[in-house]
């Protein structure tokens, strides 16, 4: 058998590590199966010789005292050393700008005796800064390898990758982390609940975690309250205790020369985080992101428009004519094309958004927004899901985990499918540019204007409903904020183009699948039908005799649809969404919407290219689209801003409600969640069309 | 004096910690007695204070800087 080993990267937020993980597995990894920001583990393969890697790369923690739902999944998955997935070696990244403070955690899990290799990351930045490491003092004091790296640059990449390979020892320390009274109770503590390891012991000392058992919980209590332990001020003292001992470590290791030292990031604060400017600045951002979402991607987009067009007439001259054939090009091809077309816009999105990951103003946002997000019922980290639910609720409800406060919690979690995400872009874009003429206002785009403004009331409307949420619900727990704020960095290419690339494959691959077998069905039911369309063709031409053969084929066409299977489902839920303007067709795009909203633009191309005879883009086919009874256009003003509406608010994608039911634990708010945002959307979309009809 | 009413650009030494429950989370996070900081903005409509200890920028909300002494 092949050598294996596993690797955890392990470190406080924003030191790197998944610069560093992607330095070491490339594109060899595999991600979370939604666009945008990873919360969960993430695993990568890396051979070395006859060894195969598999590295894992944890949320950033802070300590080991977990506060939020992302900590203590990794704390629960670094406690849980029986299990099959427990790694081999730690590797523990830290920052060389803000070593002390990072050692504080390298010194609790050396205290675990889980092996550990130190990589010391962003070297070049502290050497330009005239901050000097010395690593070999550093190994010599905390027992462990430590090397010196730049997961921006090569530096040091290879050297890690050596250390990889040999077993890493683990550490024997005294305990330093409690004062000398207290040694003994830790014994004592470890020999009742039959722990090894000191640390763990006091861990599952001084705090109850999740997944601490009933006995252990039990015993615990017993303990605590036959010693008389103050918990509170065991843990204070560790904290006082570990820094003491690191300060005089990292004293004699590092040098900082001052006069070369540049504050970059000290002097960017004072404009960014300016009471006027600041605020200026953060609109400004949100503001380009989306005009360009607009119109950068306005060029790619007519390409593959075209490319899709010249494709489908390709296919239908070179297949035989045939059922198959006519599912192929008016089924497959329409539906994929459908949502090719919106790789572009989501690509620049995910580009701009990992951008601002990146450089390190996100938490910049986070702060200038805290007080006011407090009024809401949420918390300045609200605003991480809030701004990713521009691109997807799914990550973006995840990441609502970093909210220590439940409350806080829930009311993101349900706010924020309200935001405009990537999904809603395509049917965006697609009834826009039916009623929005494409010309400049100003500078501005009219269409990239009308697009803002649904972002715009996305966020309006999930502001309005978390104050609703906020005066009915209690507050069981008081909630806090302490959070670090990192150096400004210039974001590095690599890391951006693989999150881009892991984005979009899985916005893709997740669209896909669900567009291709909706394609594939609704093809069908709508190719097949009862007696009345078996005779759909003779009833016609016996009622227009007098009719060139080509018209005569349309009126076939649209007759056999509205007979099909299809067409009788889209009639039987007609009186539900007449009043808000549409018609069965429109019907059947939004049913098969229902599981993920991008559908609906696949659906409507697949609906009304089937009978067609011509390749038409898809706006110029709608547009020609006619009511069958009244003659004038389906796609009127009033219908497409009650369209809009609709989607704007509606909870149309089925991942969204599993990500919340698995998030929240909780089938009432999973429910609460749907049914708000359907009635919501329902009667948005009833009151616009009745007034503007 | 609290580090609520601290001025912003100014250097000051931290005293003492009030014990609340986040006391031990503070000190996590370097907030100890006897570290220097430095005040580098407080946010508007009273909203969270923004100090740098050693080299380490800390964002907290006000509440929780009242249970920070400073001098």
């Amino acid at each position: 058998m092949e050598n294996f080993r596993r690797i955890a990267l392990v470190g406080n937020p924003n030191v790197g590590k998944t610069s560093l993980f992607n330095k070491l597995c490339g594109l060899n990894q595999k991600t979370g199966n939604y666009p945008g920001v990873t919360i969960d583990k993430k695993r990568g393969q890396l051979q070395l010789a006859d060894h195969k890697i598999e590295i894992i790369d944890l949320p950033g923690i802070n300590s080991l005292y977990p506060n939020s739902g992302d900590e203590e999944l990794v704390v629960n998955y670094l406690l849980n050393n029986s299990s099959e997935d427990f790694p081999d070696t730690i590797v523990m990244v830290v920052s060389a700008l803000n070593l002390k403070r990072n050692l504080y955690l390298f010194d609790q899990l050396s205290d675990l005796g889980i092996p550990l290799i130190l990589a010391i990351n962003m070297t070049d930045l502290a050497e330009k800064r005239g901050i000097a490491i010395d690593a070999h003092l550093l190994s010599a004091e905390l027992g462990v390898p430590v090397i010196k790296i730049s997961a921006r640059s090569e530096q040091g990449i290879d050297k890690l990758k050596q250390l990889l390979l040999p077993e890493a020892a683990s550490v024997n320390k005294t305990i330093h982390y409690a004062e000398e009274d207290n040694r003994d109770l830790i014994h004592q503590f470890s020999k009742i609940i039959h722990c090894k390891n000191e640390y763990r012991a006091f861990l599952f000392l001084t705090q109850e975690f999740h997944f601490t058992t009933p006995e252990l919980r039990r015993q615990r209590i017993d303990f605590i309250n036959a010693n008389e332990i103050d918990i509170r001020k065991w843990k204070v003292n560790e904290s006082i205790l570990r820094y003491r001992y690191l300060s005089a470590i990292v004293k004699r290791a590092v040098v900082i020369e001052k006069q070369n030292a540049r504050d970059f990031t000290t002097k960017a604060d004072k404009v960014l985080l300016h009471p006027v400017w600041g605020y200026a600045f953060f609109l400004l951002i949100l503001f380009s992101i989306f005009q360009s979402v607009f119109w950068l991607a306005a060029y790619p987009m007519d390409w593959i428009d075209s490319a899709f067009s010249w494709f489908s007439g390709l296919v239908n001259d070179w297949m035989p004519e045939g059922y198959f054939s006519r599912l192929v090009t008016e089924g497959l091809i329409p539906g994929i094309g459908g949502v090719v077309i919106f790789v572009p816009q989501i690509a620049i999105l995910f580009l701009l958004f990992s951008v601002l990951e990146e450089s390190g103003y996100m938490p910049r946002i986070v702060y200038l927004m805290d007080r006011l997000m407090q009024r809401f019922g949420m918390s300045g980290k609200s605003i991480v899901p809030l701004i990713s639910g521009f691109a997807c609720a799914v990550p973006a409800i995840m990441s609502a985990r970093t909210i220590e406060n439940k409350k806080e919690r829930l009311i993101t979690i349900l706010v924020t499918p309200l935001l405009t995400c990537s999904a809603r872009i395509p049917v965006y874009v697609v009834v826009i540019a039916l009623i929005v003429p494409d010309e400049m206002m100003g500078v501005f785009n009219a269409r990239g204007i009308a697009l803002m403004a649904l972002y715009l009331l996305g966020a309006l409307m999930a502001m309005i409903a978390a104050w609703v949420f906020h005066k009915l619900l209690k507050n069981e727990f008081k909630s806090y904020l302490i959070l670090e704020m990192p150096e400004y960095l210039v974001p590095g290419l690599r890391n951006i183009l693989i999150s881009v690339w892991t984005s979009v494959r899985a916005f893709l691959w997740n669209a896909g699948k669900i567009i291709v077998a909706t394609s594939i069905i609704l093809f069908v039911l709508a190719t097949n039908g009862l007696d009345d369309f078996k005779n759909a063709e003779k009833q016609v031409t016996e009622t227009y005799t007098q009719l060139p053969a080509d018209e005569l084929q349309v009126l076939i066409a649209a007759r056999q649809l509205e007979t099909s299977f299809l067409g009788m489902i889209g009639r039987s839920i007609e009186p539900a969404i007449r009043p808000l303007g549409y018609d069965w067709k429109i019907g059947i795009a939004i049913l098969s919407s229902l599981s993920a909203r991008e559908v609906f633009v696949g659906t409507i191309s697949t609906i009304y290219s089937i009978g067609s005879e011509e390749e038409l883009k898809i706006t110029d086919r709608l547009r020609q689209e006619k009511n069958s009874n009244t003659g004038l256009p389906v796609f009127t003003v009033a219908t497409c801003v009650s369209l809009l509406l609709f989607y704007a608010f509606s909870l149309q994608c089925l991942s969204t409600v599993a990500v919340t039911y698995k998030e929240t634990q909780s089938l009432r708010w999973t429910l609460i969640q749907f049914f708000y945002m359907t009635a919501l959307a329902y009667f948005a979309a009833l009151i616009a069309y009745q007034i503007l009809s | 004096m609290k580090l609520t009413d601290f001025e912003v650009n100014k250097k000051g030494i931290i005293t003492e910690i009030l014990d609340n429950p986040v006391a031990s989370k503070l000190m996590e996070y370097g907030i100890l007695p006897g570290a220097s900081f430095y005040v580098l903005n407080k946010a508007s409509f009273n909203g969270p204070i923004f100090i740098r200890v050693g080299s380490n920028r800390i964002v907290l909300r006000r509440t929780e800087a009242a249970a920070v002494i400073v001098e």
